[in-house]
């Protein structure tokens, strides 16, 4: 799919929310999980006064995802009353034997999330995964045991206000269970690419240069306006003589000024005046 | 200074017009991605024209502007549009047009279109103070009849400071035109 992108072939698929997820996170599988995946998903944060992060959250449990030695990506798991999260992750087998990790990714591209109050996403995909796991089309899901209840929210703008609306309704569900909804924006993604870029083996960077470029055409990387000139810069272009053009026609460029030019430019050297 | 020092001089400015076409790559794409699905754009990667490859006219071997051009599928003779130029007679610093134009015959539609609106047509306007500060222009043209008329509105390049500003400044005003 990226190429298509890239080349313009994508007849506006590039647009759909559920291409975005499967292109990107169909990559990250095959990338070392601590060199792209768990970096990216760790920065996902809470809209409280210390935007706590995932990491944080985590690591207040003891939780550690390095620590996992397998992920499994399940894509669109169907669970028929509560429907169906763009991605399930299932961490196992952790190096001290603390239990399974499962985290529940919704990702989101041009649409707002879906439904509100009693059809509230997010609320139904916390209520899927605390009480009706086991009914959960794929087996990896349904018979899961272990550390479950995160979820992230990857949108491409800031979405704290429908965030706010689902804790809300978490919260009146279950009193007592705060701050589970972290939200991850999709120009992190390559914010952490350049993070760990030096760490990559030669297959991961052609991956995460297909990626960028790919983020990039999506315009899924924040904009930070146009680099102004640096001092140098500046200084060269503020020179007395400046170097590529004559200044008012007096000729008093930047080469004019060498001293050791040996052909004089007094006289024309290439072409006769026309009324020669 | 070394020669060595002041011809890096030269290799920096070079550097320096490649970074800035960089940035205004993805400064095309991110305004690609805010209009999408509504508005497609209707010339692919192709961002500009009349590039020198030949020696004899130099000054053009630089760019100097770029346009993207954009259509929605449900009303066929009005498209929106967006230049950056990054010189021109009288321009005392890069800025950025976006506007939207209604065609009479869209037959004869032409990359620059937006271009020449702002930087030809001015003339015609009544008022004096025909400025790159956000505030919209109407234009019409009777000399140029396959359009029928135009909107637009211009600020420097370098006030897009981030995806906010963008948002506020560019793609809220264009998208209401």
């Amino acid at each position: 799919m990226i190429q298509a992108v890239l080349k313009g072939k994508s007849l506006g698929y590039e647009w759909k929310e559920d291409i975005l997820t499967s292109t990107v996170f169909g990559i990250l599988k095959y990338i070392r999980p601590d060199m792209l995946l768990i970096p990216f998903i760790e920065s996902a944060f809470l809209y409280n006064e210390q935007k706590t992060s995932l990491w944080e959250a985590l690591f207040l449990e003891g939780i550690d995802m390095r620590c996992y030695r397998e992920v499994e990506y399940v894509f669109w798991a169907w669970n028929q009353k509560y429907g169906e999260p763009d991605l399930v992750q299932i961490f196992r087998n952790h190096i001290h034997g603390i239990d399974d990790l499962l985290l529940i990714i919704e990702a989101k591209f041009k649409s707002d999330k879906s439904g509100t109050d009693e059809k509230d996403q997010l609320a139904r995909y916390f209520e899927a995964i605390n009480d009706d796991i086991g009914n959960f089309s794929d087996s990896s899901v349904s018979n899961f045991k272990g550390i479950k209840g995160y979820i992230i929210y990857l949108t491409e703008a800031k979405s704290n206000l429908e965030m706010e609306g689902s804790n809300k309704i978490i919260q009146k569900k279950y009193p007592g269970i705060g701050g589970k909804i972290f939200q991850l924006r999709w120009h992190q993604l390559t914010e952490t690419i350049e993070k760990m870029y030096p760490f990559y083996t030669v297959y991961e960077k052609a991956m995460a240069d297909d990626l960028i470029m790919y983020m990039d055409k999506l315009g899924l990387r924040h904009f930070f306006g146009i680099s102004l000139p640096d001092n140098s810069l500046i200084s060269t272009l503020s020179l007395k003589h400046p170097i590529f053009y004559n200044y008012k026609n007096k000729k008093q460029t930047y080469f004019d000024e060498l001293e050791d030019v040996e052909i004089s430019l007094k006289k024309s050297i290439f072409y006769k005046e026309e009324n020669l | 200074m070394s020669d060595i020092q002041k011809g890096n001089q030269i290799t920096l400015v070079f550097k320096y017009i490649q970074q800035v076409c960089e940035e205004c790559k993805q400064l095309i794409f991110k305004i690609d991605s805010l209009l999408a699905p509504e508005l497609s754009n209707l010339y692919g990667n192709r961002i500009t024209s009349e590039v020198s490859a030949n020696l004899q006219t130099a000054k053009r071997w630089i760019i100097q502007a770029i346009f993207r051009t954009y259509e929605n599928e449900k009303d066929g003779l009005v498209n929106k549009g967006i230049t950056i130029t990054f010189w021109d007679k009288d321009l005392e610093q890069p800025i950025i047009t976006a506007g939207k134009i209604v065609y009479n015959d869209i037959s004869k539609r032409n990359h620059w279109d937006l271009w020449n609106v702002w930087f030809s047509w001015n003339n015609n306007l009544k008022t004096d103070d025909y400025k790159a500060d956000g505030t919209i222009y109407s234009f019409q043209f009777d000399e140029c009849p396959y359009i029928k008329e135009a909107k637009a509105f211009s600020l420097p390049l370098i006030n897009i400071k981030d995806d906010k500003v963008l948002m506020e400044s560019i793609i809220k005003p264009l998208i209401e035109l």
